[in-house]
């Protein structure tokens, strides 16, 4: 794993991990406006899944003939 | 020696002529739905893993109705009657009356202990875990995303849908789950959300799931033209991703999702670790295991057990009806919803993708890849499209369990306000 790949990692753990603080700690405290707890949760969970996918980006991927 | 009934030598056929009169004919229609699906199973037009112990399960238990025992009645809930079986008995909550029922109803303890658990869902999806592949997944994140979203229109669009014909929140959410197409997460949304419903959602659930074979092609013909189910997908351009990358990529998402769903941990926990067991490539022996044993173990009990629960009492639910329609609504926004997604990539990409990939990003794995496949194959049998369809397929298993945790996590919520 090279220092490129390593960085979308931690990057990418970092953003899924601020998305997981926004929907399980912050949106709570919003429960006296249930549309603003849901977008707020619905936003986190997306934050959080949006880091998996930028881990992604940093996966070396070989094609046939080539190494991306 | 006079009051002798020879009916009481022949009990089946006596608590049929002591019954009401709708339920004796829901036993015998239910028979012979057993086997009717017995036979579907047989000739493979239906699913035979889960169709034919779920078939004979359903004959058996509608035919092997006896008068039961004062004792046993006594252990029933009120209202239950002196009819009854002695396969399983899934209403007795009451805890010293079920630890007498697990000594002389045969499935008790395994309906207890595995099915109204979730422990057979969980280790279905290890098992489908370990068959599956995530690196199509990894290496193309994107359009298997986008796709598998896509196919969750029916998912979502039927929770309105189901509270305007009269369910509850919790009750339309369970059978909009089936648009997810995904046995486990149906019996384990239905757990969580609707127990009182969670045996007819299940049958349901199973049954159209079974039947996605034979109805999806004729959705796919429908919506997308014959020259676009003939464009070519470039398998040199689809990368491979390695197997320490996929293994750390498990534990890293088995993680972070129990973290944003943790009524749902168990099924993503499941699935991972046994993502986790193939990537290894140092356990083989847990992958024979999961794989096998426990796969095919936990498949066919689900089936006996589904068809064990479709005795006419507890089937006989008047909602019964909605929920039949719901799902297969359920099923079919999702199918189209996934080729509406396939038709988006299809000219985003500027005609390079094939939009009867779509169909896949219902998660019925590998069914409904198999489905894309062979529709392919029969405008040109050189059109492999598989790996990118099998990338949507296990996308679609992910969306589907995010999903069944946001509506676990929320519908309860939701309903308190």
């Amino acid at each position: 794993m090279n220092s490129k790949s390593i960085k979308f990692w931690l990057g990418g753990s970092l953003i899924s991990l601020t998305g997981v603080v926004l929907a399980r700690i912050v949106a709570p405290r919003f429960s006296e406006d249930m549309w603003l707890m849901i977008g707020v949760y619905i936003l986190g969970i997306t934050i959080a899944l949006g880091g998996l996918v930028f881990v992604t980006f940093g996966m070396e991927k070989k094609t046939v003939g080539k190494k991306k | 020696m006079g009051g002798f009934n020879v009916l009481d030598l022949f009990q089946g056929v006596a608590t049929l002529v002591a019954s009401d009169p709708t339920i004796a004919i829901a036993r015998v229609v239910l028979m012979a739905l057993g086997f009717l699906l017995v036979y579907l199973g047989y000739k493979e037009i239906l699913e035979p893993l889960i169709m034919i112990p779920m078939g004979i399960g359903m004959a058996a238990v509608n035919a092997g109705v006896l008068f039961l025992p004062v004792e046993m009645v006594k252990m029933m809930p009120v209202g239950s009657g002196e009819l009854g079986t002695i396969f399983v008995a899934p209403m007795v909550a009451d805890p010293g009356a079920l630890m007498n029922i697990m000594q002389i109803d045969w499935l008790q303890p395994i309906y207890n202990f595995t099915f109204s658990n979730g422990l057979i869902a969980c280790l279905v999806f290890m098992g489908i875990g370990v068959i599956t592949d995530v690196g199509y997944v990894l290496a193309r994140p994107f359009a298997s995303m986008f796709i598998a979203l896509c196919a969750e229109f029916g998912t979502v669009a039927t929770v309105p849908i189901a509270v305007a014909m009269g369910l509850n929140l919790h009750e339309a959410a369970s059978i909009a789950i089936v648009g997810g197409a995904d046995g486990p997460m149906v019996l384990y949304a239905s757990l969580m959300l609707a127990k009182d419903l969670f045996v007819p959602i299940t049958v349901v659930a199973y049954l159209y799931l079974s039947l996605c074979y034979g109805g999806y092609p004729y959705i796919i013909r429908a919506l997308i033209p014959k020259n676009m189910r003939k464009v070519k997908m470039d398998l040199a351009s689809l990368p491979t991703v390695t197997s320490g990358q996929k293994f750390a990529f498990s534990i890293l998402g088995c993680t972070v999702l129990c973290l944003l769903f943790p009524v749902a941990a168990p099924l993503f926990m499941s699935f991972f670790v046994g993502v986790a067991i193939r990537e290894s490539h140092v356990l083989p022996h847990y992958v024979k295991l999961i794989e096998g044993t426990l796969l095919f173990g936990s498949t066919f009990f689900l089936g006996l057990l589904l068809g064990v629960l479709c005795e006419a009492n507890t089937i006989l639910n008047p909602k019964v009806l909605i929920l039949l329609v719901l799902g297969i609504l359920a099923l079919f926004l999702s199918g189209v919803g996934g080729l509406i997604g396939g038709l988006i990539m299809y000219f985003v990409t500027g005609k390079k993708f094939n939009p009867v990939v779509g169909i896949a990003g219902v998660s019925c794995v590998p069914t409904t890849a198999k489905v894309a496949q062979k529709e392919v194959t029969k405008t040109d049998p050189y059109n492999i499209i598989l790996p990118f369809a099998v990338g949507c397929n296990v996308c679609g298993v992910i969306t589907t369990a995010i999903l069944t945790g946001i509506y676990v996590t929320i519908i309860p919520i939701v309903e308190k306000l």
